[in-house]
C-alpha cells in the first residue's frame, strides 16, 4: 500500500505542507496531531519514519532540507529551468508516494541525490537534447613514446580568470559541461560542484569507484580541452 | 631520441601519457609511495607535464568555484502547489 494512503482524515483537514509553506508561522489547526508534535530538529531516520505514514509535515521539513542542493544538482545536470522544476517536483512526490521502498541501506539523502539524477538523467534520454560531443578532438595527444605531442604545452592556468569575468567563465564552462555524456556530467557535477566522494557518487549512479574515478578523469580532460582551445591554445 | 626525452626517460621510468593518467591519484593523495616519487621526479624535470598539471588543477578549481544556482521563488511556489494538489487528489482516490 502507498504511503499516502494510511493518511487519516485528520491529516487531511489541517492546513498540510503546502499551505505551511506558504504561509511560514501560520496559525495551525489545534486538533492537528501533527501540529502538535513537539517542535525539535529531526533527523533524516526520524522523518523517513514519518514519510511512510504519510505524515505530509514531515516531507515539508525535508523539502526544506534538501531542496536547494537537489534542484543546484538537477540544474547543473538539465540547465533548463522548466525541465529542473518537474524533476524536482517528480523527486519529491516519488519521496513521499515510495518512502515505503526506502530500506535505509544508504543515507536518505543519497537516496534523494539518487532519485534526482535518475530523473534527470531519464529525462535528458526521453528529449534526446543531449548536445555531447566526440571527446577525442579535446583529449590531450601523445607521440608513440608518449610524450605530448603537441609541444610546449602552454600553462594558461593564471590567464583564465584574468581573461574572462566569472559569470562569462560560468557559462563557458557550463556550455563546455552541456557536451560531455550525460552520466560523466553527473560525475563532474556531484564530485567537483557538490564536493562528494568517489564513494558516494558511486552509490548513488550505481557505477563502480574505479567507473567513477575513470569518468572523472576523462571528463576533466575534455573540459580542459575546451578551456585551452578557448583561450587560442592546443587541447592536446 | 633527443637529449631531452632520454633524459626524462632515464630519470623518471614514466612517460607523458602515464603521467596524465596518474594525476587523479596524485591529486587525490592514492598513489603509492613509488609512483608519488616517480610522479615528482618527472615533474621536476618536464615542464610540459607541470604545465599540464596545472591547467588541470586550474579546470577543477574552476569547476568548484561555480556557485549554486538558486532556486527561483516562482519555482519552489510551482513545486509546493504541485506537490499539494498531488497529495489531496490521491488522499481522496484513496
Amino acid at each position: 500500500m502507498l504511503a499516502y494512503r494510511s493518511m487519516t482524515a485528520q491529516n487531511l483537514s489541517t492546513p498540510g505542507i503546502i499551505s505551511t509553506l506558504e504561509l511560514p508561522g501560520a496559525a495551525t489547526s489545534p486538533e492537528s496531531s501533527l501540529r502538535s508534535r513537539p517542535r525539535h530538529k529531526a533527523d533524516d531516520t526520524e522523518l523517513v519514519e514519518r514519510l511512510k505514514a504519510g505524515d505530509e509535515e514531515a516531507l515539508e521539513v525535508i523539502f526544506n532540507r534538501y531542496s536547494a542542493k537537489l534542484y543546484n544538482v538537477a540544474q547543473k545536470i538539465l540547465g533548463e529551468v522548466a525541465d529542473v522544476e518537474e524533476v524536482i517536483q517528480d523527486v519529491f512526490w516519488t519521496a513521499f508516494r515510495n518512502a515505503k521502498s526506502f530500506r535505509g541501506n544508504s543515507q536518505f539523502s543519497t537516496w534523494l541525490y539518487r532519485l534526482t539524477i535518475n530523473a534527470a538523467l531519464g529525462k535528458i534520454r526521453r528529449s534526446k537534447k543531449s548536445k555531447e560531443t566526440e571527446y577525442e578532438e579535446y583529449l590531450p595527444k601523445f607521440q608513440k613514446d608518449g610524450h605530448h605531442s603537441v609541444r610546449p604545452v602552454i600553462d594558461w592556468s593564471d590567464t583564465l580568470d584574468e581573461k574572462y569575468a566569472e559569470c562569462e567563465l560560468r557559462q563557458l564552462l557550463s556550455d563546455a559541461l552541456d557536451q560531455l555524456k550525460p552520466l560523466d556530467k553527473s560525475v563532474v557535477v556531484l564530485s567537483d560542484m557538490e564536493g562528494m566522494s568517489d564513494k558516494e557518487i558511486a552509490m548513488m549512479l550505481g557505477l563502480t569507484v574505479s567507473a567513477v574515478k575513470t569518468r572523472l578523469h576523462r571528463a576533466r580532460l575534455f573540459l580542459r580541452g575546451k578551456l585551452a582551445v578557448q583561450l587560442g591554445h592546443s587541447a592536446a | 631520441m633527443p637529449a631531452r626525452k632520454k633524459a626524462i626517460k632515464l630519470l623518471t621510468n614514466r612517460t607523458c601519457k602515464e603521467m596524465t593518467d596518474l594525476i587523479l591519484g596524485y591529486l587525490n593523495d592514492t598513489l603509492s609511495r613509488s609512483v608519488m616519487r616517480d610522479f615528482q621526479r618527472h615533474l621536476r624535470i618536464c615542464p610540459d607535464c607541470v604545465n599540464f598539471l596545472n591547467t588541470y588543477k586550474k579546470t577543477v578549481t574552476t569547476s568548484r568555484s561555480l556557485r549554486p544556482e538558486e532556486m527561483p521563488a516562482i519555482v519552489r511556489d510551482n513545486i509546493l502547489d504541485f506537490l499539494r494538489k498531488r497529495i489531496r487528489k490521491n488522499a481522496l482516490r484513496s
